[in-house]
């Protein structure tokens, strides 16, 4: 595990996934003030030494309120992906390894998920189940799961063909083990990346449905909500949208540095390709 | 004759390909009713071209495929309707060495890993215990223990070959289906391979099915050769008898097609078959070969020769040799 330090994505993906992470336990506590604590003769404040990211329009502290925010955001896109991620996996893997009329039928239903466009889908879940960080997290899963599916299932299609894998078999090896053994350390890859890039896109899917009004309710100050109110105010005082905008892309764009670098790492020959590039120190 | 180990009797294969979108489902005839037995630390060569069924027949032995027809036997028990735990327990009598040493291993696996799968499996605790046979396997098969905890990948051709090798002997089987196990590999490699391969015979009387289309390995390593064509076996015979005097029109072209160095023969072309092989989805009437076989009669054409008895346990199907 020596090439770490190599790795760039790797790093400056972690770096900021750690930060978002950090911000998000203890911004509220650093910050002194209280995230709907409201101070009317201090609107639209830029940065300064008291409010580090200015305040909104009701002048509340926006460090604070960034922080809240990501906790919430963070914990609905990592909930979302991980149950996306579990139940995708295992149908794709079980679908692809037995094939045939169950194959088909599996990835009709997969279809039938895919047909609906994604925020419609959420939406229309989030609406029969109502709203709530829960139902939230299980719509965003909903829509999440079938890339999961899908990717496994056609990974597993080629494995299950490989020669080790009908050496496992000729070795007595059971389908438990060669799915969970064999096969599935074959297919994590993809998923992991195919995941960091997912909390990404279930972080813009969060704040897009908050954006809408249909995600965490007000007074939670979400950072799709945050965005989506500092747009009346764009014009004359653009920084609360600003905050909000940069929050998300700089938390996404980590996440996808960091899965892209996390895959580079996790795979052995990536790995013996970047000691063999890298430089001689 | 020996005792046999591993027996196919009339092992016919049948793949459907195809479907309503792609001109509808045909049969690939890929082994029609093939009779091949390996005595007790006898090594059975399989040759033939590319596609003419010698994989099938391996894969049909060791009970990966189910065959259309026929029936296995290992060591005089009939195998070919056992299934789940019964058939996982057979196979610690029976392996497989890959062709392709780069497929056959899985990437994400540490070599000790691959090697101590097969103990785990049959939840088998060796005497000298799973670390210790690990490290006596790799010695076996001639490499560093140490490399124990590298991955596949850190390997070249020729010691991942060696892996796969140690791997079909962790569980003792009595006998191996080698499928073209050096055909990926340098020539340099090749015998190498070979040569551990029969090493590993001598030592341990193990029974090798040895599928290769290269007639020259087969020589080298095989007690008798069987040639395929198009799915079936048109000879069968000691080494020496077949490649000394050919029967099979078949045959004799097969070994007139080999390369051999000699300097005085250096600008002649090598003898070639006219035409390709027919397809296994419409085979010909008759001898599946008359369409290419120089000395083909009326007779060839309407009529299949049987794999007959000529002499000793050597058979040959053609009406003319």
């Amino acid at each position: 595990m020596k090439p770490l330090a190599v790795n760039l994505s790797l790093s400056i993906g972690g770096t900021i996934v750690i930060a978002v992470l950090l911000f998000a336990l203890f911004g509220t506590i650093v910050s002194g003030f209280e995230p709907d604590q409201m101070n009317m003769k201090n609107r639209f404040s830029l940065p300064t030494a008291e409010h580090w990211l200015g305040t909104d329009n009701f002048g509340r502290d926006l460090w604070t309120r960034m922080a809240v925010g990501a906790r919430v955001s963070l914990t609905i896109a990592l909930c979302s992906v991980a149950i996306a991620v579990v139940v995708g996996t295992t149908v794709g893997l079980v679908s692809g390894y037995i094939g045939g009329a169950f194959d088909l039928l599996v990835m009709r239903i997969v279809d039938i998920f895919l047909g609906f466009p994604p925020i419609v889908l959420a939406l229309a879940i989030v609406a029969a189940l109502g709203p709530g960080m829960l139902n939230l997290t299980l719509s965003l899963a909903a829509i999440f799961w079938t890339e999961y599916a899908r990717v496994v299932r056609s990974v597993t299609l080629a494995q299950r063909e490989a020669d080790y894998v009908t050496a496992a078999a000729a070795l007595g090896a059971g389908s438990a083990r060669i799915l969970f053994r064999e096969i599935l350390p074959n297919v994590i890859g993809p998923v992991i990346v195919l995941a960091t890039l997912g909390i990404g896109t279930a972080i813009i899917a969060e704040s897009g449905l908050s954006f809408l009004g249909f995600g965490v309710e007000p007074p939670t100050p979400t950072w799709g909500w945050t965005l989506s109110y500092g747009t009346r105010y764009l014009r004359a005082e653009p920084w609360l949208s600003t905050v909000a905008g940069l929050a998300i892309m700089i938390t996404v764009l980590g996440f996808n540095l960091f899965g892209d670098g996390l895959r580079d790492h996790l795979d052995p020959r990536g790995v013996a390709r970047r000691i063999k590039s890298a430089p001689r120190q | 004759m020996k005792d046999i180990v591993l027996e196919g009797v009339g092992l016919t294969k049948h793949f459907t390909v195809g479907g309503p979108m792609s001109g509808g489902r045909r049969r690939v005839r890929a082994v029609e009713s093939v009779d091949i037995a390996i005595g007790r630390g006898e090594t059975v060569g399989l040759v033939g071209e590319s596609g003419c069924g010698k994989s099938t027949i391996g894969r049909l032995l060791l009970r990966l495929i189910d065959p259309t027809e026929g029936r296995i036997r290992l060591l005089g028990q009939d195998i070919t309707d056992a299934r789940g735990s019964g058939l996982r327990r057979l196979r610690r009598r029976m392996q497989i060495v890959f062709q392709d040493p780069f497929a056959s291993l899985n990437p994400r696996h540490r070599v000790g890993d691959i090697l101590s799968a097969p103990y785990r499996i049959h939840g088998i605790e060796p005497r000298i215990g799973i670390d210790a046979k690990v490290a006596e396997l790799m010695g076996r098969v001639g490499l560093d223990p140490m490399a124990r905890s590298k991955f596949p990948h850190e390997f070249s051709g020729g010691q991942r070959q060696r892996i796969g090798i140690a791997r079909a002997l962790a569980l003792e089987p009595d006998v191996i289906v080698c499928d073209e196990p050096v055909s990926a590999l340098d020539v340099s490699v090749q015998a190498q391979i070979v040569n551990l391969l029969r090493d590993l015979r001598d030592q341990t009387g193990i029974a090798l099915l040895f599928i290769s289309h290269d007639l020259a390995v087969v020589e080298n390593i095989c007690d008798r050769v069987a040639v395929m064509y198009l799915g079936r076996i048109v000879e069968i015979a000691d080494r020496d008898r077949l490649f000394d005097a050919p029967r099979h029109p078949y045959t004799k072209a097969l070994l007139k097609s080999v390369p051999r160095p000699d300097p005085g023969r250096r600008r002649r072309a090598l003898f070639r078959l006219e035409g390709e092989v027919p397809s296994p989805v419409d085979p010909p009437t008759g001898c599946a070969f008359h369409t290419r076989c120089p000395v083909a009669t009326k007779l060839c054409a309407a009529e299949r020769p049987p794999l007959s008895i000529r002499e000793a346990s050597n058979k040959v199907a053609c009406h003319l040799n």
